[in-house]
């Protein structure tokens, strides 16, 4: 099991601006689902959707489905006021999917070739080109952690019990 | 006689030093009240935000809030090791 406690320092280090993560996160899964399903054959050996390329319209549709609950999470959080166990559960498939991008792009770089076999190609050249998608994986679950510190007690006592001086909650 | 001459000069000076003394503990207090005050009402806002944002969730949907993300984050790793197996 993750040990929260560990990323609880890491969560007050890097005050992530987490709607903003979220918000790229749905967006971009709008649209590479949205292409997936209306331009398969141009867009389905992206290297961070080539996983999904077995079967691109199903994919999509489920990417598109994240996004939507991804969307319907931030509108919820929005009507009650407060990130609730809803508001988490509905953006976990959306991280699923951006791990399995990112997890792609690791493959091609050790692979040293683009998911359309272009290559050989320099591993590294292809590590720093996918470089934010990676990084929008690994943001997101800290983010959703930072965003959801009122329901994890150890984020939630990092932001209410600081050192310097119980400063006003700052998991917006 | 020239002692008592002497003396008065440097009596006076010690008084003065007290009293900046005095007024400097003095303002070192009321800094300190300020101060205090300060971080009473910043703990009073926290904890008034806190009684708001805190939300409440039972056991069992906070374990399954930590096996989700959990799971989330290993459904990536495991489809980096199926592409490393099955090509």
């Amino acid at each position: 099991m993750l040990k929260l406690r560990q990323t609880s320092w890491l969560l007050k280090f890097l005050r992530l601006p987490n709607r903003p993560i979220i918000w790229a996160a749905t967006l971009l899964h709008f649209i590479a689902g949205l292409s997936l399903i209306l331009a398969a054959d141009r867009t389905s050996r992206v290297v961070a959707m080539a996983p999904f390329s077995g079967q691109p319209e199903a994919w999509g549709a489920a990417m598109l489905t994240s996004s939507y609950l991804a969307l319907s999470a931030l509108f919820h959080e929005y009507r009650v006021g407060q990130a609730t166990a809803v508001t988490f559960f509905g953006l976990l498939p959306q991280q699923a999917f951006l791990f399995v991008s990112a997890a792609s792009a690791m493959y091609f770089v050790i692979q040293s070739h683009y998911a359309t076999s272009t290559g050989p190609v320099d591993p590294l050249f292809i590590f720093v080109d996918q470089l934010p998608i990676m990084l929008l994986a690994l943001l997101h679950p800290l983010g959703l952690l930072r965003m959801h510190a009122s329901i994890f007690p150890v984020s939630a006592a990092n932001h209410f019990q600081a050192e310097s001086g119980k400063g006003v909650p700052d998991n917006v | 006689m020239s002692n008592d001459v002497e003396s008065k000069p440097s009596e006076g000076r010690f008084i003065r030093i007290e009293a900046a003394i005095d007024k400097l503990v003095d303002d070192v207090a009321e800094f300190r009240v300020d101060v205090a005050t300060r971080l009473t009402r910043l703990e009073t806002v926290a904890v008034t935000a806190d009684k708001v944002q805190v939300t409440k969730v039972s056991d069992r949907t906070y374990f399954w809030m930590r096996v989700g993300i959990v799971a989330s984050i290993f459904i990536g790793i495991g489809s980096f090791v199926a592409s490393i197996y099955l090509g």
